[in-house]
């Protein structure tokens, strides 16, 4: 028997992946919830993340969507520190450099060589763990990808070089459901180096549906295959996996929910830099809502609202949808008084102007573009970034005075001519936005503004009016607090947690002895 | 006797369909009489035939081969009913609803009717292009036996193993699947297709040296992420013009095997001497 640890370093523990998407996001948040309701002081932690969805802390960086959620999850407030390294891709080929929550610089542009970006990226993320051990009992870190890319093993900060660092055991997570699991899990062990494969502690085989009576030899072969547990088989849950976001593969997350006769279409267009994309969520899970995702001219005909999503490239999505027709489309459906929204690099875009005077958008080139012309506001672009967090009150004549909760991140500064309403006033008084004249056509640079239940049913029900139908009421919102309980239930209900509590020195409850 | 070339896969989404309809439009374009074949779907969007229904993968594949679909090339298909049983239609009939262990009880049976159904495409064609199903090492899904391994050594077949490398982790799915197989199933992988490939070919190419030291076997293409292609559900598909975007992807596809495929590997597959002109 020990004592549970009094160390000043919190003990840790990482979650990877045999791939991208095989839900490690979602066992790492379940992890933070199991710990803190285990009574520990717990933190999330991704050392290195490419993700186009950010989350906002509340001192104005950005980090990866997830660790803004486990944090949640955690109960704690999320901090830069948790992803210290983001990387946002902006156009092909390009991407930003965010550092501790701030854009550092282009990728590739940042050192003179690769082993110098490499070095530096080690020390910010040995630095923030550091910061994160000081303060917490548990750190549960969170890998990319997977830690097996033979091709990229120097270069790969985001794995098992941070499980060094962290010197914390390995859970590698596969994903049953889309098949080839078993062989994921044993091919991971078998290319990792000899002193990688130490760290692996046992495995997690997720996503499972089906019968579970069949399961046992499946196991047993990849146990006598590898000479390593497995810590639990986890079901398949639906809703789990919404903030998993590793990679820039979007064809999952941008898939369209239709549902049946008497559902609102509302229409997002699938911009090639679409970012933050995460907005319509909270539409999608409506009854009375069709989200699609679309760059087919020939879809908004059905359309009750057409949105214009926010992107990473205001200038290159608005010369797509130029050239695709897309935007005349819009702009004739605006014309019949169709209402069509824009968010942060939408909202840009619905404007007479955006220019780039110092080529942000442009590698370099100093661009101007007419916009779609609906909304009588300018944009310039500069290099400073304006991101953070912020709540505001509605002045759309449909929801006057709603509140909404959001958050704001973008590179263009908006001007509205001086006859031009603004659509949302700040709670520090600031104002945000723009309405039309006709009042169909309306743009925010607050990403989030559908979250609140209020605001986004009193949109819908607008447009419900239009069709003739009657207003419904707000829908019930499930607590983030019980989402999150949930999600932890049932992934300890198929976790061996004595086993992952034996590994991790500590008691399963706070402050007994450990078992 | 016609040759066979069978495609299987390192998950569920590897790639197998869009190789095998790639791999039939361009032995079509080089003159095979080819046909396409897969022994057995589970819950796949199914396509009617005069004489019984088919999945919407061999449809498509046999449209891609310019030929004509019939039952014979998707001898059996399973319909999920619960996480336990199905219902069971064989070249068009239903055969009733069985559970897990009655299927794996009938699997001598059912293996028979499906060679019969390829015996009936290889009198007719020269090459059968033959679709594995999700992953031959799903470990938990016995019924998987048949349509990959159970096939595959019934037959002596060649088989390319296709994987996924766009969601990360291809090289460990695929050397776990050798892995996870035993000697004999292992000897008939003949070689590894890499799909959905997005990046620069260079930076890949030491890590798919690595790769064939370690399995032992060779890496014969780099397939690009492929955009565009048209090859939708079938309840969008009714219209003319979709069909004529169709056979634009199939052109494309086929394009696209010729500039990233070694096909010399793929041509010492086919038969030395034509059959018939």
């Amino acid at each position: 028997m020990t004592m549970p640890k009094t160390s000043k370093q919190a003990v840790t523990i990482m979650v990877q992946g045999t791939a991208s998407h095989v839900g490690k996001s979602a066992i790492a948040a379940a992890l933070c919830r199991i710990f803190a309701r285990a009574g520990y002081r717990v933190a999330p932690f991704k050392s290195w993340n490419m993700a186009l969805n950010s989350y906002v802390t509340s001192d104005g960086g950005e980090i990866g969507r997830a660790q803004g959620e486990q944090a949640e999850a955690a109960g704690i407030e999320a901090t830069v520190d948790m992803n210290p390294i983001l990387i946002k891709p902006s156009a092909p080929g390009e991407a930003q450099v965010i550092v501790r929550g701030q854009v550092y610089g282009m990728m590739g542009h940042t050192h003179r060589t690769q082993q110098e970006y490499h070095e530096f990226s080690l020390q910010v993320i040995a630095e923030a763990l550091d910061r994160l051990r000081q303060e917490y009992e548990i750190i549960v870190l969170e890998g990319a990808g997977s830690p097996a890319e033979i091709n990229l093993r120097q270069q790969d900060v985001a794995n098992m070089q941070a499980a060094a660092l962290a010197q914390a055991p390995v859970l590698l997570v596969s994903d049953l459901d889309r098949g080839g699991a078993w062989a994921a899990s044993v091919g991971t062990v078998m290319l990792l180096p000899e002193e990688d494969r130490q760290r692996v502690a046992g495995f997690i085989i997720n996503k499972f549906r089906g019968d579970s009576s069949l399961l046992a030899p499946a196991l047993k072969e990849v146990t006598a295959q590898t000479g390593l547990p497995v810590f639990g088989v986890v079901p398949y849950l639906e809703e789990a996996y919404l903030a998993e976001e590793d990679g820039v593969a979007l064809d999952d997350t941008l898939s369209s929910t239709v549902k049946g006769e008497g559902c609102l279409n509302i229409c997002v267009l699938h911009l090639p830099h679409i970012a933050n994309f995460t907005d319509f969520d909270a539409l999608r899970s409506e009854e009375d809502v069709s989200l699609s995702y679309t760059y087919d001219g020939l879809d908004l005909a059905g359309a009750d609202a057409i949105i214009i999503p926010g992107t990473k490239n205001s200038m290159r999505d608005l010369l797509f949808l130029q050239q695709l027709g897309l935007a005349e489309a819009v702009i004739a459906r605006a014309r019949q008084g169709l209402p069509v929204i824009g968010i942060c690099g939408g909202y840009q875009m619905l404007g007479e102007e955006l220019s780039d005077a110092e080529g942000s958008e442009f590698a370099g080139q100093a661009t101007t573009l007419a916009g779609l012309g609906l909304l009588p506001v300018t944009t310039s672009f500069q290099p400073q970034k304006t991101v953070g967090r912020a709540s505001a009150a509605a002045q759309l004549p449909f929801a006057q005075g709603a509140a909404v909760t959001g958050y704001e991140i973008h590179m263009g500064q908006t001007k509205r001519q001086a006859h031009c309403p603004a659509a949302f006033v700040l709670a520090d008084g600031k104002e945000d936005g723009a309405i039309s004249p006709q009042g169909n056509v309306w743009g925010t640079y607050l990403h989030g503004v559908f979250d609140r239940p209020g605001f986004r049913r009193a949109w819908l029900n607008k447009l419900r009016q239009r069709r003739g139908w009657q207003p419904l009421g707000e829908s019930a919102v499930e607590d983030r607090a019980q989402r999150f309980d949930a999600l932890a239930d049932a992934v300890e209900n198929s976790l061996d947690l004595s086993a992952l509590y034996r590994l991790l020195g500590l008691a399963a409850q706070k402050g007994e002895h450990q078992a | 006797m016609s040759t066979v070339i069978m495609v299987q896969g390192t998950s569920a989404d590897a790639g197998k369909s869009i190789l095998c309809t790639a791999l039939c439009r361009l032995l079509a374009e080089e003159g095979w009489r080819v046909a396409p074949f897969c022994a057995q779907t589970i819950g796949a969007e199914t396509v009617d035939l005069p004489k019984g229904q088919i999945s919407w993968s061999q449809y498509l594949q046999a449209e891609a081969a310019g030929v004509t679909p019939s039952v014979e090339m998707n001898p059996l298909l399973l319909a999920p009913l619960s996480e336990d049983s199905f219902q069971l239609t064989a070249q068009g009939v239903i055969k009733g609803e069985l559970t897990r262990q009655e299927l794996l009880a009938v699997s001598d049976t059912a293996l028979a009717l499906v060679l019969d159904a390829l015996q009936v495409l290889r009198s007719h064609y020269e090459v059968v292009i033959i679709e594995g199903a999700a992953t031959p090492v799903e470990l938990h899904r016995p019924e998987l036996m048949l349509p990959n391994m159970g096939l595959a050594k019934a037959l002596d077949a060649p088989v390319l193993l296709v994987s996924d490398i766009d969601r990360g982790g291809m090289f460990a799915y695929v050397a776990g699947t050798l892995a996870l197989l035993p000697p004999e199933q292992r000897q008939l992988i003949q070689a590894v297709v890499v799909n959905r490939f997005r990046g620069f070919r260079d930076k890949l190419q030491p890590g798919l040296e690595m790769l064939e030291e370690i399995i032992h076997k060779p890496v014969i293409g780099v397939i690009p992420h492929l955009n565009g292609l048209a090859l939708p559900p079938q309840a969008e598909a009714a219209s003319a013009a979709t069909k004529e975007k169709r056979e634009q992807s199939y052109q494309l596809l086929a394009q696209t095997l010729r500039e990233n495929l070694d096909l010399s590997f793929i041509r010492k597959l086919l038969p030395a001497v034509r059959s018939k002109q």
